[in-house]
């Protein structure tokens, strides 16, 4: 069976927990074990979360420092903040809009050559941009997700499945679309 | 059967439900909430009964209480809650219990968002019961309906503790058949076993010391204390989720070791005494403190007294925090006598920008705060409480945070001698009825001069906006009596009670200089609901560049929506238009965006 350690980070509200649940369920979809953890700071809004998640895991719910497979990162600098997780030679899936803490600022490429210390494949995007252009700044997650999914020891089936399981009926839809568009973004 | 990739705390709710409870009652706390949150869900679908209490106290009792009855019946809480339950909670072991009745409590180890470390087992300990720990969220869920019919079995309340990782962390999980039995049993008075008076406690610490070896010898069987019989010299003893951690390692890294799972207290001592017989090196591995530990050198002590035990005793082990797999690598290193290496893993880059936790754009608290130093300085005191606005550190506006209700009672101690200084408690809604009250008479009828700002947001905030006593809402969703804060001031003897909105700066100032150097307790109330309860889509602020002079005055109230380039201040997308900046803006220069 195919292990693969997927590390999500992001800022509160991106959606980083809903994504995890997505992945975790198609994992139960496809008969696999999965483990997982979500770890959030005490404000609601704005610190910075992560999310684990252990395709083909038999232990525990956190992925060790320089070890996981895959780094999604939802915000640019929370990417380089959790890019110490990556192995050599991981895959990071970066968002390149930025959500800067309050009177802070950093440049974006930056960010990206920190990850690129422990990535050997990195995709760097606007996603927000596109999460807009398809109508709605919340399918962001999804359409990461749709854009690592050729990384991933999981079938695009699983996923919407997974979608329609996890997401709120009125939104199962539009993240189909997110994530068809996200598979897309890779195939170019 | 049927599988689910579940959070830990829905697990544990799972393993209640399993396990036939009839009345679950708890008081949020990180990261105990969500195992309420899923009952709640749990039992519009079962028909059991739920209950956001008012503390913890109240929760450990109503489930006394309910078990009492014959019913299973479990009490939540995170580990500092069980210091507001104690009192109940020891007592409890001594008269016992009729129905199941399970403590279930969650510890936070490195204090992710907690005041303390506390390890929760101790209270076990002291308390004379025993302890389930789970290593894993399956093991949680079965543990949560095993622990009923242990409880029934010994007659005591039974501890189920969880651990951060466990509660926050995720699993599949296969769940299993439902156990839900309704009970038609009654209270049968015994007021021998039921009223501690000092003879009768007597008696019972008697029974409850009697039923310390039966207790042993049921934990002597129990399935989830477990060796892998590894011939090997050096033995690892893991509790919790350090268990799946050595496992990890053992697995990557063709580790030589033997590994005890230790996971109840009593714990199962004969079959440890033969485990540590043929060992010359034992590590032992539990989140908290050295529980087992201690447990491990008194047992030795006899079947092998000189192996070597290393720990957090010795050191071996970081005295405080949390585990993890990274840690372990290097503990093994030092317990097989490996030099460390001296450059190590690299950390998180260190120089980049940190995230700290911050009120969210149109929170009250940000107004509350603004309107409390315009008034009264930022030479006042503020012995602040737990909540969201236990963030009021980074504005000056919290000066400490102990406890739940603790700032009240501080407040009041610091006014007997800071005579100069104006001293201003500032406590949440939830956590005033949680704990507050009792400070407010005890000011009130010993005649402190102090003012107290409850900053009420109508709703428990910080766990996820559970409902209180002062929301007139129930767990369930039920109307109910609405508490009136402004009337239980005035009932507890305040000299005078203001109630602000915090949203309006000016008007709120103007109301509350009448406050200032008046002697006895007087009480202010700033009532706006969290952005996360209104709700309400409200028209977004913006800043006219040219009317902008850049002087900062905005940025003071630190809020996320509020940025700063090019010596002009810019509010984002994320505003959720309170308009506290436009109030204050000396330059006139933000305004709603339709007037733009």
């Amino acid at each position: 069976m195919k292990k693969c350690d997927v590390l999500i980070a992001g800022v509160g509200g991106q959606g980083i927990l809903l994504c995890s649940n997505i992945l975790g369920t198609a994992c139960i979809i496809e008969g696999m074990p999965v483990k997982g953890a979500e770890v959030h700071g005490m404000a609601q809004r704005g610190g910075s979360v992560e999310a684990h998640v252990r395709i083909g895991c038999f232990y525990g719910p956190m992925i060790p420092r320089g070890s996981a497979d895959m780094l999604i990162a939802a915000e640019p600098l929370e990417g380089a903040r959790f890019s110490g997780w990556l192995k050599k030679g991981g895959i990071a899936v970066v968002n390149t809009a930025q959500i800067p803490p309050v009177g802070q600022t950093y440049k974006t490429e930056d960010m990206a050559e920190i990850i690129k210390e422990s990535a050997g494949n990195i995709i760097t995007r606007d996603f927000t941009e596109e999460a807009i252009k398809l109508g709605s700044i919340q399918t962001l997650n999804v359409l990461m997700l749709g854009a690592a999914l050729k990384f991933l020891p999981l079938k695009k089936e699983s996923i919407a499945a997974a979608i329609g399981k996890t997401v709120k009926k009125d939104f199962i839809e539009l993240n189909a679309a997110a994530l068809n568009r996200g598979i897309s973004i890779t195939l170019q | 059967m049927k599988k689910e990739y579940l959070l830990g705390n829905d697990a544990i709710a799972y393993g209640l439900l399993e396990g036939g409870i009839e009345a679950s009652f708890a008081y949020p706390g990180t990261p105990s909430s969500e195992i309420t949150e899923k009952l709640i869900e749990l039992s519009k679908t079962h028909g059991f009964y739920t209950e956001w209490s008012v503390n913890e106290k109240s929760a450990y009792e109503n489930a006394y209480g309910v078990s009492l009855t014959g019913r299973r019946a479990a009490a939540i809480m995170k580990h500092v809650g069980l210091n507001v339950a104690s009192d109940a909670f020891i007592t409890s072991a001594y008269t016992g219990i009729i129905g199941g009745l399970v403590l279930v409590v969650a510890d936070d180890p490195y204090a992710h968002s907690s005041q303390n470390e506390q390890d929760s087992r101790r209270y076990a300990l002291l308390a004379k019961i025993p302890y389930l720990e789970p290593s894993s969220i399956q093991e949680a869920k079965d543990m949560a309906a095993f622990a009923f019919s242990l409880s029934e079995k010994t007659g005591l309340p039974v501890m189920l503790r969880s651990v951060t990782r466990i509660s926050h962390g995720k699993s599949d999980v296969e769940l299993g058949k439902l156990n839900h039995i309704k009970r038609d049993s009654q209270f049968r008075k015994d007021p021998s076993r039921f009223v501690m008076v000092p003879s009768n406690a007597r008696t019972a610490l008697k029974r409850l010391n009697e039923k310390q070896p039966v207790l042993k010898k049921i934990m002597e069987e129990m399935p989830f204390n477990k060796t892998d019989g590894n011939p090997s010299e050096t033995g690892i003893v893991a509790s919790g989720i350090s268990y799946p951690y050595i496992m990890e390692m053992k697995a990557e890294e063709n580790l030589p070791v033997a590994v005890f799972k230790a996971s109840t207290f009593p714990l199962p001592e004969n079959k440890l005494a033969l485990f540590i017989k043929g060992k010359k090196k034992i590590l032992v591995l539990e989140e908290g403190d050295p529980v087992i530990e201690e447990k491990i050198y008194i047992i030795s002590k006899s079947c092998n007294p000189l192996v070597c035990i290393s720990g957090r005793m010795n050191g071996i082990v970081p005295e405080g925090g949390e585990l993890s797999v990274d840690l372990l690598k290097k503990i093994l290193k030092k317990v097989s006598g490996a030099e460390e290496k001296q450059q190590g893993e690299p950390e998180s880059p260190a120089s980049l920008p940190v995230r700290m936790p911050v009120l969210c754009p149109g929170c009250s608290h940000t107004g509350s705060f603004y309107i409390l130093k315009k008034v009264f300085g930022k030479d006042a005191l503020f012995p602040g409480d737990i909540g969201c606005y236990t963030l009021g550190i980074q504005s000056g506006t919290i000066d400490t945070c102990l406890c739940m209700g603790g700032g009240i009672n501080t407040g009041s101690g610091m006014s007997r001698f800071e005579k100069e200084r104006e001293v201003i408690s500032i406590i949440g809604d939830s956590t005033f009825f949680h704990a507050g009250i009792t400070g407010l008479i005890n000011a009130c009828y010993n005649k402190a001069n102090q003012i107290i700002a409850i900053l009420d947001n109508r709703t428990t905030a910080m766990t996820g906006h559970q409902p209180h006593p002062g929301t007139g809402i129930t767990a369930g969703g039920e109307k109910s009596a609405g508490i009136d804060i402004e009337k239980i001031a005035y009932a507890c003897g305040a000299e005078k009670v203001v109630t602000i909105d915090p949203y309006r700066i000016k008007e709120s100032v103007q109301k509350l200089k009448a406050l200032k150097g008046k002697k006895g307790v007087r009480v202010i109330i700033a009532k706006r609901g969290c952005i996360f309860v209104e709700r309400k889509q409200k028209e977004k602020f913006r800043v006219d560049a040219e009317k902008c002079t850049g002087c900062k005055i905005c940025m003071q109230i630190n809020c996320p929506a509020i940025t700063f380039k090019e010596n002009k201040a810019a509010i984002s997308l994320y505003c959720t238009g309170c308009g506290i900046c436009a109030e204050i803006c000396p330059a006139g220069a933000i305004k709603k965006y339709e007037k733009m």
